[in-house]
């Protein structure tokens, strides 16, 4: 891959894993055989074991429509404006960054082929693929990457406040400097790119993805078109139309008439299918689901009484009756599929133990319990339903709570920006593969720290650990960062929710990532 | 004319009104559209650089007052969720939920007028018991419920149409009411068990009347006097009833054009008010309140011209 200078130690291993992981995404993904968990997907949820069919690996067929159904519209395109998880999805097949994310979450070269870091991990030199065509038919120039950053910095994507300079050396090598140094910055470099005279990024997008934007009616559809000069490995499929089906129930009736080929749906939902007509693809959602508890809301500014909802909150019992088994124990807002990063002796730091919880109340002077509101976005059903099992655990000890429905406009602007509430139930992404993506909201001062967290000593290690460039430690101390999250309950941290896909058995070739990303290029009509 | 001049000052005023709520609404309900539009991953710049654009950061009565002149002024904004012009977003809308409010209108009228009077001239017989007990059930089954029941017997069991493919009335003219007439069934079937409701109860009380008596002294067969006299009276007193309907329908095909996926203007207004698009609201909801005030106002001129008794003061 790159002949240039290899720098640093580190990078001999990154670029080692960068071509490894090219070559899995190409080989490994392509051909996967259906039912086969892809990626990185920690261990398999305790019960329930996951029921994908065995279906034989049909053959790909070159060519042929394929309709996704989604729940959330996407209502704008632009993605240096637009960076939620659903429009990424979409993003993914549309737009590339320098580099991309493989689904084994490693950083593999995108519209540059190669890139190199500095032994201090200040700067970061990238070389541009030769031959890297837009959508529109240009060439990406110099010029075009170097507006995409531009774009990005004007619209305050994460990380690249940290870019301090960015200068082309020639035509196709762009130096990078960064004001702190991280070892970790290919992550964001996963952005796209896009034509530097690009207008209207937000309803005519144009990127260097496998596939193009041709379509969007609003509350109906977007259609996708294989893009026929794609640089590297193109799309069986020609077209694939991702449908905007809100309700759970009529997802559920077009996939059985066949409106649709696939859809992501709730564990419910799947178990009124026949398991033998569809493949079922389980992954992670790569979000972790919480019960937020407002630190500067009475009682749960004690210590104690936190760590009491923490201990009387059974993880498990919701995944089994809520999720029909499906998803991941979480102890902390890292997603476990992060495993890198993930710090697993929170995993089971409070097993469910109503005697202990009990304790701590009372020590905290809660003995006869208290009440309190867990606001829920009702848009969410699953974390409604979660809230009702969470109402019974919290009875066991003595809590009472009550559930507030929201709609998702009033808990963003209310609960969420406002951070007037006591809990709530909810799940939060991130939004690049990486464990700043998840903790740098509960540094005291973030602006989105909604669960109101404060501790001098996890801010200093979480600076700690983001400006360290040796690579173990660097690990550690964000490991370290989240048993203070943990040993001071700052939340009670629930599970990585599965997301489940449903295909008929027309289509295969399902690829999961450790970010939510659709990748259409992946699927194929079986022959 | 002193009516119609009437009539027309009643119907800004509602407009005006119902204006002046949804502002109100607005105003009370928690949200940011920007917020809405960029998730929680975004930056504080990035919200504001998008209010502005969007020119929410404006407090709601200028936003208010803005509209308010853009619409005397025949521009009806942009839409704050799909950065379009309100009016491109209705144009293909309007036509879908006006053929569809149609088509319940006919199957209601055509189904319960038939029943109506089957039902009356029925009465107290087992018969009308059966319609006495359809039609409870027909009034109290909600829409949303209708809905997924059709989709799942017709679309799903015995297959005569695609659930969730919606055929655009551009793409094929047949395609488009074989879809449409499940939908249009969903929204009617409580209007007709209400509208036959009333049509029995109203023959059956014509029946009562004096000139039914002298028909039948005079020597009139039954049939004659039901179909040529007691109908037509019977219908005028339902007509003002039908005005209401309006009304119904349309909150009706709000529901079921969701469930459907049915690209219409009352799915659009779903949305507009859970993506706090105050534009688009404020002009979907100034489009339906016209169409129930002024299909009501028809109603009443329809009523003068085809019975002498009503009268309205100083036409």
């Amino acid at each position: 891959m790159s002949k240039r200078s290899i720098v640093s130690g580190i990078f001999v291993s990154r670029v080692i894993a960068l071509s490894c992981a090219m070559m899995l995404a190409l080989t490994g993904c392509a051909a996967a055989p259906s039912g086969s968990a892809q990626g990185v997907s920690p261990a398999a949820p305790a019960s329930g074991a996951l029921a994908e069919s065995a279906a034989p690996a049909g053959e790909p067929a070159e060519g042929g429509d394929f309709v996704f159904g989604i729940a959330t519209e996407v209502t704008n395109f632009d993605p240096f404006t637009v960076v939620t998880a659903d429009a990424k999805g979409i993003y993914f097949n549309i737009y590339e960054g320098l580099v991309k994310t493989s689904p084994e979450g490693d950083f593999v070269p995108a519209v540059a082929d190669s890139a190199e870091m500095s032994e201090d991990a200040a700067t970061y030199t990238f070389h541009l693929r030769e031959g890297v065509k837009f959508h529109n038919g240009n060439e990406v120039t110099m010029e075009d990457v170097t507006s995409s950053i531009q774009r990005a910095i004007d619209g305050g994507i994460a990380g690249y406040a940290n870019i301090a300079s960015f200068e082309p050396v020639d035509e196709r090598t762009l130096e990078i400097k960064l004001t702190n140094p991280d070892t970790g910055f290919l992550a964001y470099m996963t952005t796209a790119i896009v034509p530097k005279d690009a207008q209207d990024l937000a309803l005519a997008p144009i990127g260097t993805g496998p596939f193009k934007f041709t379509e969007y009616a609003e509350q109906d559809h977007v259609t996708l078109e294989k893009f026929e000069e794609y640089w590297g490995e193109k799309a069986h499929l020609d077209k694939v139309t991702v449908k905007f089906i809100a309700g759970s129930s009529e997802q559920l009736i077009d996939f059985q008439a066949g409106t649709i080929d696939a859809f992501e749906g709730a564990a419910g939902l799947t178990e009124q299918l026949d398991k033998d007509s569809i493949v079922m693809h389980t992954r992670n959602s790569n979000s972790v689901q919480l019960l937020a508890l407002n630190n500067k809301v009475e009682p749960f500014t004690d210590v104690r009484v936190r760590q009491a909802l923490c201990y009387a909150v059974d993880a498990q019992e919701i995944i089994d009756i809520v999720n029909y088994g499906y998803g991941v124990k979480a102890g902390s807002p890292v997603i476990p599929g992060l495993s890198k990063y993930y710090n697993e002796a929170t995993t089971d730091a409070y097993a469910p133990d109503v005697e202990k919880a009990k304790e701590l109340l009372k020590e905290a002077g809660y003995e006869n319990g208290f009440t309190f509101k867990i606001t829920v976005p009702s848009n969410y059903q699953v974390h409604v339903d979660s809230a009702q099992v969470i109402v019974n655990q919290m009875e066991r000890i003595g809590v009472k709570a009550e559930i507030q429905l929201v709609d998702w406009a009033t808990w963003l602007e209310s609960t969420y920006k406002g951070r007037q509430y006591e809990a709530t139930l909810v799940s939060v992404d991130g939004s690049i593969a990486y464990p700043t993506a998840f903790l740098s909201r509960y540094v005291s001062d973030a602006s989105n720290n909604f669960v109101n967290f404060n501790s001098e000593a996890y801010d200093a290690k979480y600076k700690e650990a983001v400006a360290e460039t040796d690579d173990e430690k660097k690990v550690a101390l964000f490991k370290e960062a989240q048993q203070i999250l943990s040993d001071e309950a700052a939340s009670v941290y629930i599970q990585d929710m599965a997301s489940i896909s449903v295909y008929n058995k027309g289509f295969d070739g399902f690829c999961s990532y450790p970010l939510y990303a659709n990748d259409f290029s992946a699927i194929y009509a079986v022959k | 004319m002193r009516y119609l001049f009437r009539k027309t000052m009643i119907l800004v005023a509602t407009v005006l009104m119902i204006t002046v709520l949804t502002f109100l609404a607005f105003h009370v309900l928690p949200g940011d559209p920007a917020q809405m539009i960029l998730g929680t991953q975004a930056t504080e710049e990035a919200l504001n650089a998008l209010r502005e654009q969007l020119g929410t950061n404006l407090p709601m009565h200028v936003q208010y007052m803005n509209w308010m002149r853009g619409f005397l002024h025949g521009d009806f904004g942009n839409s704050i969720r799909y950065s379009k012009p309100v009016a491109e977003l209705l144009s293909g809308r309007i036509p879908v939920t006006l053929i569809l409010g149609s088509m319940v209108m006919i199957l209601t009228l055509a189904v319960s007028i038939p029943l109506g009077v089957f039902a009356a001239r029925h009465k107290n017989t087992w018969v009308e018991q059966v319609v006495n007990f359809v039609t409870i059930i027909g009034i109290s089954v909600p829409g949303f419920f209708l809905s997924i029941l059709f989709m799942w017997i017709f679309g799903l069991i015995l297959r005569l149409f695609a659930p969730g493919n919606y055929v655009s009335y551009t793409d094929s003219v047949s395609g488009f009411f074989s879809f449409m007439i499940w939908p249009a069934l969903a929204i009617a079937i409580p209007q007709i068990a209400m509208l036959t409701k009333y049509i029995r109860t109203s023959v059956i009380d014509e029946l009562r009347l004096d000139y039914v008596r002298t028909a039948k002294g005079k020597g009139n067969a039954p049939n004659a006097i039901l179909y040529g006299h007691v109908l037509k009276n019977a219908i005028i007193s339902v007509i003002p009833l039908i005005g209401m309907m309006i009304g119904d329908i349309f909150s009706g095909s709000i529901i079921v054009e969701q469930v459907f996926g049915i690209p219409g203007v009352g799915r659009l207004l779903i949305s507009s008010v859970t993506s706090r698009d105050f534009i688009l609201t404020q002009t979907l909801v100034v489009y339906i309140a016209v169409i129930i005030v002024l299909t009501n106002f028809v109603v009443d001129i329809v009523i003068q011209a085809i019975d002498p008794r009503i009268r309205i003061n100083n036409w």
